[in-house]
Formats: C-alpha cells, structure tokens, sequence
C-alpha cells in the first residue's frame, strides 16, 4: 500500500514486516524516529516482537548479539557516535557470525559535532566483516532491510542498511508498503539454530591460537566474499515477489558513456537530474551508483568501467591523510586493469552540507575537461 | 558451620584440568555456584574466569558457555536470557561471571542499565580485588592499602560499595557470600535461580598470587575475611535485609597479617582499616534496619 | 546450510584431559590418627570413633566401638577421672567434651554383646581377683578365646567397684549389667574363693596362663600414737561395711584428700544424718588429689573441708574422743608414693567418735609367691605385666602407680595380650610397642585384633581453622540432684543424658584424627582432585599440589608429601 513516510518510518516498516524478535536499541540523532516508532508500535501491540531499551549503543549491539546466538532475530539502529561506541561489538557481530541486521543513518563524527549527513561513520566499519548496504531513498531502505535479513541469515554474517541522515531519513516519499503476507512469502521465519546444546555442550568463541585464528578469518573473508552471490541472487528474488530490484550497483546510461560519474546514497538522486540535464545537452556522460560496498563488487564495477576515459567519485566522507574512501576502493578494485581510466575523485557534502544539482554538474563538466588527474581530491564547495 | 558432614548436590558444572593458579578461590567460587545451578547458560568473559574456562578446542564447564567482552557480561546475558524465552525455553537460567574490573570498573555501566531494567539473569562477581588475569593491576575493588604493581605504595582510596550501587537499583536480589561458607553460597545461588529479574550475587574470592599468601590459605582468608567483619554475609530480597552469618568480630589484623600484600602496613593504617570496618559494620546494619 | 564448529570457535573437548597435576609437586594423602583425648585415655578408648557414631544416634554401634577397647563403659562413664577430657582439642574454641557422660549415654542406651573373635583358642586361664583390673583382663582373654576363671575372695564379683565405690556413684545395676557382659564371653566366676599363695603354684601347672589382680588390699598406716583406739578405722574397708557400727557418732573426721576420702565422707553424712562431718587432708584445699567435681558435691553436702593439717595423735581412753592436727606442708613423691612432710606452727584439735583415715592402699604381698617380691618391692614389668615367673602376670593395683579404674582397665588389657603372647611364642613388648596409642599407658585391642587402620604414633593436633569453622557453642552439663534431696538416700547424684543430648554432645566432637567425611576437602579443591572412595582419594591428574585440603581438615587427617 502506497504511504507517505519518512526514510525512518519506512525502516520501522520493514523491521515491523520482517517479523524480527527483539529490538535493542538507543536513541541517537537522526535514528531516533525509528526507536519512537517501534517503541510506540509495541505499546500498541502492533509489533510482535520486544523492545529493549538499552543503556548504551555498545550494550544495544551486546544485546543484538548474544540474542541472536540463541537463534532469534534481531535488529538495531544507530547513527554517528553510537555507531562509533559500538565499533567493538561491530567486530564481534561479525567474527560471531550473527546475522544482526542494523539501520544506520549517516552523520558525521564529532570532533567537531555537526548532526547532517556523512558517509564516515559507516565507513570507519568497513574492516568490521559487516556487510554494507548504501540505499538511495525510502523505498530502498525499506526493501533493502527485508531483503537484508534474508542475505544475513543465509550466510550468517551481519547486514548494516545505510541511508543519508535528514536527506532520507526525515523526507518524506510517496513508499509502497508491502503486505504481511507478501513479506512472509519472500522472508520466511527464522531458521537459525540455538546454539547453546545441553546434550552436547561447548564453550562458544573462547580464546584461540594463532592457527585458530587465522583459519577462522579467512573463512569470514571468504564467506562475506562469496556472499555477494547471494546478495544477487536474493535481490533477484526480491524483484520477482515485488516488482523492485536494484542490484548490487547500478549504472545508469554508461554504455555509451566516455566518462562516468561515481555517487552513493542520497547524492545519487539529484545526479540522476543531472545526468538527465546532460545527456540532453548532448554529453556522453554516465553515472554509476554502488549500492552494496562490503563485499566489494569488484567485478561489476570493472566490468562497467573499463574501457571508460574519465571515472570521477564524489565521495560524501573523507578519510583523513588518504582521501575520499569510495574513491580509493574504486581505485583499488580498477587496479588489475590493463588500461586504466583517469580518476578523479570529489569530496562534498561533508557533515550534511547541501550539494545542489548545479554543484554537481560542474563537477561533471570539470571531469569533462580534466586532462590529468590529482591524487588530491577537489574539495567541492561553495560558500 | 556445623561439625556434620555438609549436604550438597552430586552435580558438577566445572571440570577438572582447568588453568587457574593453585588455589585459586575464583576456581572454588565458580565450582560451588555451577554445583548449585545445575543446568543453566554461562556467560564468562575475559579475566581469571575465562582462563578457568579454557581455550579452544577445550572447555572446563560442563554446560554451555560463551566467552563475551569485558564489559558486558550482564546484558550478554540479558541478551541470551531474552532470546531463550522468545524461543519458547523458560526455564533455563543464565548465569553471568565477572571479576571486579568487569563489575566494578568498566562493566558498571551495563550492569547499571541491566539492573535498571530488571533483566532476568544470575550475575555472579567474583571478586579478587584488582586485575589479576593481566598482572596484579589495582582497580576501584581493591581495598585502601593494599599492595598491587600499580599501587605499590598502597593503594589510595576505598573500595568501591558495589552492594550499595545494586540497593540503589532496587533489584529483586543480592547477596554476599564466601568460598569458606559453601552450604550458604550454594542456597544463595539456588534462592536466587528461583527467582524472577536481576540477581546479584558477590563472593570474594583470595588469590594467592596477587594477595601474596600461600597457596593452601585461601578458605582460610575468606574465613577471616568473614569473623572479621571485613566481608559480611547476608542476602537483600525485595529490599529486606538478612543477615545469614553472624560474625565471631575478630581483629581484621589477623586477617590482615597473612597477606604479603598488606606486608607494609603501619600500626595506624591498621587501626584505619579496623575503624573503616566497624563504620561500614554500623551503616550495613542500619540498611538492613537491624533485621537478622 | 552452515556447520557452526566451522565458523566460530566451539570447544567441546573436556578439560578432564589435561593433566594439570603436573604443576605442582605435592599431593595430599589421607592419613588417620589418633586424638589427644585417645592418648590420654589409659584404656585405649577410640573416642573420635565412638562420639561419630553417637552424633549420628548410632548407640549400638557405639557401644561396640567402645567394647573394643574397655569392657566397663558404664563403670567409667561415672567414676573414671577422665584424663581424656584434659586433652580435649575443643577448649581451643570453647570447652571441652563430656566424654565420660557420652562414654556413659552409650553404655545406657546401647545394645551390644560382645563374643569370641573367629579364632578359638582353647586355653584355660586363671585370673585371680573381680576388681577392674581382674575383669579387663579376663574380658579380653575371653574374646581372644581362652576359657577364662575368674577367682574372687569375697562373695560377690566388682573388687572395689562394687565394695569401694557408693551407690550414688555408681549403682549396682550398672556393675551388673557390666557383668553380664564378661559372662557373655563364657567366663567363669568363683566368688568366696581365697586363692593363697601355696594354691599359686598349683594353679600355674592346672592353667595355662595366669593373671594376678588382687588389688591393694591393706591400708596404708599412720603409724601414730591412738591408731588402735576405737573408733579409728580405715577409709576404704569402712566403705566395704559402712553400717557395722553400734554407736552413732556426733562428728566423724576424715583423714585424707583423695576419692576413698570423700567418698567416705559422703556415705557418713547419709548415714549419719546429725552428725558432722569434716574432712581434713594434709595438702592445701584446691590441691586435693580428689576428682574436684566429688568434692564440691560432697562440701554442697554438707561436709567441712580442712586442709593443710596433718594429724599428730589420736586421742581417747579406749575409744576415740578427739584428734590433733597439726599445720603441715606436704607433698607425695609420686614414684615411691611416700608423704613427704614439712612441719609448720599451728595445732588444731578436732573432736570426733570416728575417725576414718584414708591416705591410700598398698598391695598385701603375703597373698602372692615370694618369689616375686625383692626388696619388698614387686618384680614385675608395670607395662606388660611380666613376672618372674612363667606365665604368670601382673594387673591392676597391685602393680600400677596410679590407682584409678581405668588404670586398672589398662593394665588388664596389657596383661591379658602379653599372656597371650607368651603362649603363641610373641615377645609381648614388641607387640605392645607395636599396638601403643601415643606416648600414654594405652593399647589398642582393635589394633591388635585386626591390624592398624589409624597411625596410633601419630596425635591429630588442634586444628587452628576449627576456630573459625565452628560456632561456639558450650557443652551442656547434666543435671544433679540437689544436694537436701542427695543425702536422704543413696540414689544416683547425677542424672545423666538424655539420648538427645547425648547426641548433640558428641556433634560438638571434632573427631580429631578420623575422618568422617565431611567432604569439606572434596568440595574446597579448586581442582576437583578429590573424589569419594573409603573415604576419599586423590587424583594426582589434577591436584596441583596448593594444601587447601590439609589447611581446611579440621581433623588433621590430610598431611602433604
């Protein structure tokens, strides 16, 4: 059914949806709304599973995952500072293998404090083994959370689902909620086994050697690898039960393109816009979007960037002495290429600064006439 | 105690082989209170009582345990308490080790939020009064005077009240007890798996190696600690107070004299630390409101 | 489908594997001993054993426990001085252990018939005198399985027990009760039969082993001036008929401050209910060589207690009409038995119509072969009874320095197993240090019997944990008479306990040495390395050697090596 809802009331839709058993959760600008509403749907009685208020973020995902060590399902959110707080418990989820299923709204990291939208907060997790999720808009984040717990529990690593703080979070979308049943269809309930066995039991994830060790993160690395297979597979389910799919990148008129624009998140919308806007103008210009970025779509994205002159990244984050960190894993993953295009990339939009569509299309035009490219960002800002 | 052979369980929820120094009161603790709780989950987290539990592929409990972080030994067991009655299993408890560090110190504060929403668990802190799994580190449990290598002066300072932090959460239970008591560690822990919330059971375990004594004195030091009024025993149900030792009131000197760790200690330093005792002995029993 | 011991770490293998026993080089073991009370105790009585049983309500297998090691339980229940209950480990923590009153609970409310052990022997014994020494050690030989006759001169059995020792202390249905028990065994009892000395030698080719156990049948003398008056007699042959006499006397005056004193003085005062009665003894009033407890009873009584005198003369025409004391220090020396005496200023004249003097028994050597006499001193060995003469042995008062009961039971004991040595061919000394409890006058007849189960060389000392294991909590003392109520008969004075407090009594027994499994050992190892056996065991897999198990037994049973 087709609603009115904000990016964080059609999260607490799919959480509701997905039938999940216990929530743990803290409140945090901007995630707060999805706390409020799961909390009030449950005072209702309308949300099946239990709310926990917890203490803490790092508590909020201690909870998550020791739940779901009994075979529940789980879910949290946070944002910025908690994501932060709770980094720790991050690599437990992972190295644990719970299939924590968590909605982050980006917000940059203090210091210095600032409440908008930034990429760096997921980002700094990237190493965490958690599988990452960057949604565009409402109705994304509400498929893209169903479809996550159906990815997690398959290969038993945790999902985060991303969205841009205020940009999605707080706007308002026309979004088509699914029905219960359509979503039980598609989700069926949990399957995961309580691991805790009285017949034969064990002391789970005690200390291990360095062999041990080694064995066990090379199969998390093979295993979040390999899961990309089934990120596909199930996103390709997905649109057959309801008619949306998005795939793990998205690339919008590059067949033809000489030079290709990178974004995620948010910024993907109003590029769109643009690309429209030049594409009309006559510019052979394209834009791809990367949704998923752990595991990392290597091949996808070689295969729709090679051969490409011009690649730019407009990354909304920066990672300090290095760069904008979409950029440099587009880097890394065009690398193995015999002929490699000119990259270039873009940092904008740090801490929630708005960045307009004309922002972005003098990016494109400067990538249009770029000759040599800077190891440096350009630092795309206009005062 | 009485001079008759004690009546306990035949059950055992810890096995031999296990890594904990010789004598090792945390190892008696741990061993008493498994005894007592039968089929439950364990939380153990790191520290002495996860080197008690063992490493991979090897495990010294014989029930189901998971090694958690150090701070969060009670809402990991909240966690699993929830996820056990969400999948229909009511009546299995869940049993959360911690040392002082991980109650005291860096865990107070998820044990601060679990308390405070009455999470249904057994949280049990074995407390050997600093951080001894990584050295002998002084932390807020250690008591004033004491001898650790970062307080090789004595340490400055008391020892934090952890009993009256949990009466100030008014949880359902909490109680004291001692490996030189078993028959009453072992009914507290059972009293407490009866019921329903947040149970909080303290037992200071001696360690021989970071309180500098030999071996074979630990049950004796928790004997001592017990006479002399510097741990009393008692249980707080529903917020009543019960005293269930009394103490003899020896001199806490001769509690005191055993411990290398306490070898430096000047004649009023002693006296303070008997002065401290007896100020604590007074507010306890006003709490309990002089109920026995 | 995902195998979870393949993703995350998941121990299930038993720590039980690993042998940490390794670390370290000690290992406990459990070693039983004797108790300080088992040391002081002459007969050799188990106590820790007896008092486990009884703290368990166990009365019967009590009463066998202690009939292992002394025939008369019921006789030293009540009379014995108990040397046991000094050494007591408990006064560390609060007071002693009424061991006699347990010792007398068990022989009240235990059933028990001792019988021949499995070998039967065949010999035929004489045992001369039915004292306590006498019985001991024909009980004992009768359990080994000789046939034993017992010959006694006066008409009935018991020796001092029945003719020394007053009914309020020891009723008669208790000697008889004890009785029973020795003719259970098949002794023969030949009662109003004087063996004389001549008979002796005779007796010795008839028999096949004999015991002497005549006692010290004469009255040691004062030897002074008014001794052959009226009126003046002897303590303890005035106790074998305290009613012979025709006149009632007004005051009647005690010489001496042993038990037959007060004893003496004690019947007096039920028998002559108006007169006075007034003890006078040469050593100072607190050192009286009496038990303390008769002689506060006897002062509640009524009798007047002086001491520090010595008397100088008796004084009447004819029949005694007073005495005169005069102030004296005076020690015995404990190896001859003699008085040894430092006159001091001061002189008190005591009237009185009986005097009873009482200053101790000496052996009546005309009653036995000279043989064994030199230097009118007895030549016999005092531990094993030997004589010079062949198979014939000595017990009981006629040898012993100390003349109590249980002395008496001792030595019996020793005799009756050195007689049997001398017959299968054993050096009776090497058998008896072998079966010697501590550094006391005991032996063990269990040990003997069956082979040692606890080290009897080794005393379990005061365990210093005791003191903050337990609780303190006194023993309860029994109740007694009241004293108006006592002198009008001669009724038992004390009550004894009841069966209930007879077992909380022996709950306050540490049983030091035995172990009763407590599991206090087995549920303090951190290691799990002791487990339940007979009693328990150690499994040097695991016992990484810290001595909690030794430092917590309140017994002493675990000693490290």
């Amino acid at each position: 059914m087709k609603e009115l809802l904000t990016g964080n009331e059609a999260i607490a839709h799919a959480v509701r949806l997905s039938r999940v058993q216990l929530i743990a959760a803290y409140p945090i600008t901007p995630q707060t709304p999805i706390y409020e509403k799961l909390s009030q749907w449950e005072s209702e009685g309308k949300l099946g599973g239990v709310m926990v208020r917890v203490e803490s973020e790092h508590t909020a995902m201690a909870t998550c995952i020791s739940a779901s060590l009994t075979g529940v399902r789980v879910f949290t959110a946070s944002s910025s500072q908690g994501i932060a707080l709770m980094h720790e418990m991050l690599h437990f989820a992972s190295g644990g293998r719970v299939p924590v299923v968590m909605a982050c709204v980006n917000r940059a990291l203090a210091l210095p404090w600032a409440f908008g939208s930034d990429q760096i907060d997921t980002l700094s997790q990237r190493d965490t083994g958690w599988i990452q999720f960057y949604c565009e808009d409402n109705q994304e984040a509400l498929d893209t959370i169903i479809q996550a717990f159906r990815v997690s529990e398959r290969v038993y690593l945790p999902s985060m689902v991303i969205i841009d703080g205020f940009y999605t979070s707080h706007f308002m979308e026309v979004v088509d909620v699914p029905d219960q049943k359509e979503v039980d269809d598609f989700l069926a309930p949990p399957q995961m086994p309580n691991r805790f066995d009285f017949d034969d039991p064990a002391f789970l994830c005690n200390v291990v050697g360095p062999k041990d060790y080694f064995r066990f993160r090379k199969r998390t690395h093979c295993d979040l690898t390999s899961s990309l297979k089934v990120i596909k597979e199930v996103d390709s389910d997905f649109g057959e039960c309801f008619g949306r799919r998005y795939g793990v990148v998205e690339g919008i008129e590059i067949g033809d393109a000489e030079v290709v624009l990178v974004t995620s998140g948010a910024l993907t919308g109003p590029a769109r816009v643009v690309l429209q806007r030049l594409r009309e103008k006559g510019y052979k210009v394209g834009l791809l979007k990367i949704k998923v970025f752990r595991p990392f779509p290597r091949e996808e994205v070689c295969k729709l960037l090679e051969g490409k002159r011009k690649i730019g990244v407009i990354d909304r984050n920066v990672s300090p002495g290095q760069g904008g960190i979409f950029c440099q894993e587009i880097k890394a993953a065009l690398y193995p290429l015999s002929t490699r295009p000119l990259l270039q990339g873009y940092i904008a939009g740090l801490g929630g600064l708005e960045v307009y569509p004309e922002e972005i299309e003098e990016i494109f035009l400067d990538l249009l006439k770029r000759s040599s490219f800077e190891e440096e960002p350009i630092w795309k800002i206009n005062l | 105690m009485e001079n008759k052979p004690l009546k306990v369980e035949e059950q055992e929820g810890l096995r031999p082989g296990h890594y904990a120094c010789p004598g090792c009161g945390m190892a008696i603790a741990m061993r008493l209170v498994l005894k007592a709780i039968g089929k439950a989950t364990v939380v153990s987290i790191p520290g002495c009582n996860a080197v008690i539990g063992n490493v991979y592929p090897y495990s010294a409990f014989n029930l189901p345990a998971f090694h958690s972080a150090f701070e969060i030994a009670a809402p990991t067991a909240a966690g699993i308490a929830r996820g056990l009655k969400l999948r229909g299993i009511e009546d299995i408890p869940v049993l959360a080790f911690a040392g002082d560090g991980g109650t005291f110190d860096i865990g107070l504060q998820s044990l601060s939020g679990a308390a405070d929403r009455n999470e249904d668990i057994i949280y049990v802190c074995l407390d050997n009064e600093a951080y001894m799994n990584t050295g002998i580190q002084s932390s807020s449990a250690t008591p004033p005077f004491a001898w650790t290598i970062t307080t090789p002066e004595g340490r400055m300072g008391h020892k934090k009240d952890i009993m009256r932090i949990m009466i100030g959460h008014k949880i359902p239970y909490m109680a004291t007890a001692s490996i030189g008591f078993p028959e009453d560690l072992m009914r507290k822990v059972k009293r407490a798996k009866a019921l329903k919330g947040t149970k909080f059971i303290y037992v200071l375990t001696p360690c021989p190696t970071g309180w500098r004594v030999l071996e074979s004195l630990t049950v004796k030091l928790s004997l001592l600690a017990v006479h002399s009024m510097v741990l009393p025993l008692y249980e707080i149900v529903e917020g009543k107070g019960l005293l269930t030792v009394k103490p003899k009131g020896i001199p806490v000197r001769e509690y005191l004299t055993l411990q290398g760790r306490y070898a430096h200690l000047t004649e009023d330093q002693i006296q303070e630390i008997q002065r401290e005792v007896e100020e604590n002995w007074q507010s306890l029993m006003k709490v309990m409101g002089g109920g026995s | 489908m995902f195998v979870l011991d393949e993703i995350i770490p998941v121990s299930k293998d038993t720590t039980a594997k690993l042998k940490v026993g390794q670390w370290g080089f000690k290992k406990p073991s459990y070693v039983e001993k004797i108790s300080p009370c088992m040391e002081g105790c002459p007969a050799g009585n188990d106590i820790p054993e007896f008092m486990n049983l009884v703290a368990q309500g166990l009365f019967d297998e009590a009463l066998r426990e202690v009939l292992w090691e002394n025939p008369l339980p019921g006789v030293c229940g009540r009379v014995c001085f108990y040397p046991c209950q000094s050494n007591c480990n408990r006064t560390n923590l609060d007071t002693e252990l009424q061991i006699r009153e347990v010792e007398r609970a068990i022989s009240e409310y235990g059933q028990w018939m001792p019988s021949k052990e499995k070998k039967k022997l065949g010999g035929k014994i004489a045992v001369i005198g039915s004292g306590p020494a006498g019985l001991s050690a024909a009980y004992f030989l009768g359990r080994l399985g000789y046939e034993v006759t017992i010959f006694e001169r006066y008409p009935e059995t018991g020796g001092i027990l029945r003719y020394g020792i007053p009914e309020y202390r020891l009723p008669k249905g208790v000697l008889r009760k004890e009785l029973r028990r020795i003719k259970a065994l098949g002794v023969k009892f030949h009662t109003s039969f004087e063996v004389r000395k001549e008979e002796i030698y005779r007796f010795k080719d008839e028999f096949d082993g004999l015991i002497l156990a005549i006692g010290a049948s004469l009255p040691r003398r004062l030897n002074l001036k008014g001794e052959d008056l009226e009126g003046v007699k002897y303590g303890l042959f005035w106790l074998f008929n305290p009613f012979g006499e025709e006149v009632t006397p007004e005051r009647v005056v005690l010489i001496g401050g042993g038990d037959v004193a007060v004893d003496a003085a004690r019947v007096a005062r039920r028998i002559y209910p108006e007169a006075q009665v007034l003890m006078v003894a040469p050593e100072e009033e607190g050192e009286f060589p009496a038990q303390p407890e008769g002689l506060q009873e006897a002062q509640e009584e009524g009798v007047k207690v002086i001491g520090g005198f010595r008397p100088l003369e008796f004084l009447g025409h004819g029949k005694l009409e007073a005495i005169r004391f005069g102030k004296a220090k005076v020690r015995r020396d404990h190896e001859t038995g003699a008085y040894l005496i430092e006159d001091l200023k001061g002189k008190i004249l005591e009237k009185a119509q009986l005097a009873l003097i009482a200053i101790g028994q000496i052996p009546d050597f005309t009653l036995i072969p000279q043989e064994l006499i030199e230097d009118g001193k007895l030549k016999a060995d005092p531990w094993t009874g030997e004589t010079v003469l062949e198979k014939c042995f000595v017990a009981g008062d006629l040898i012993n320095k100390r003349a109590t009961v249980v002395d008496a039971v001792s030595s019996g004991k020793r005799a009756a197993i050195s007689l049997h040595c001398s017959l299968t061919g054993d050096s009776p000394k090497e058998v008896l240090s072998k079966i010697r409890m501590g550094r006391g006058f005991s032996v063990s007849y269990r040990a003997f019997v069956t082979g040692n189960s606890k080290r009897l060389d080794q005393v379990a000392q005061f365990s210093e944990i005791s003191r903050l294991l337990f609780v303190e909590e006194p023993s309860h003392i029994p109740k007694k008479l009241k004293p108006q109520v006592r002198i009008k008969s001669f009724k038992e004075v004390k009550e004894g306990y009841s069966q209930k407090e007879a077992v909380k009594e022996a709950q306050r027994c540490f049983n030091c040495g035995k172990c009763i499994r407590c599991d206090l050992c087995f549920l303090l190892c951190p290691d799990l390395a002791i487990f339940k056996d007979n009693p328990y065991r150690v499994n040097e897999m695991y016992c990484k050697g810290c001595g909690i198990c030794n430092a917590i037994c309140p017994r002493s049973v675990i000693e490290l090596r």
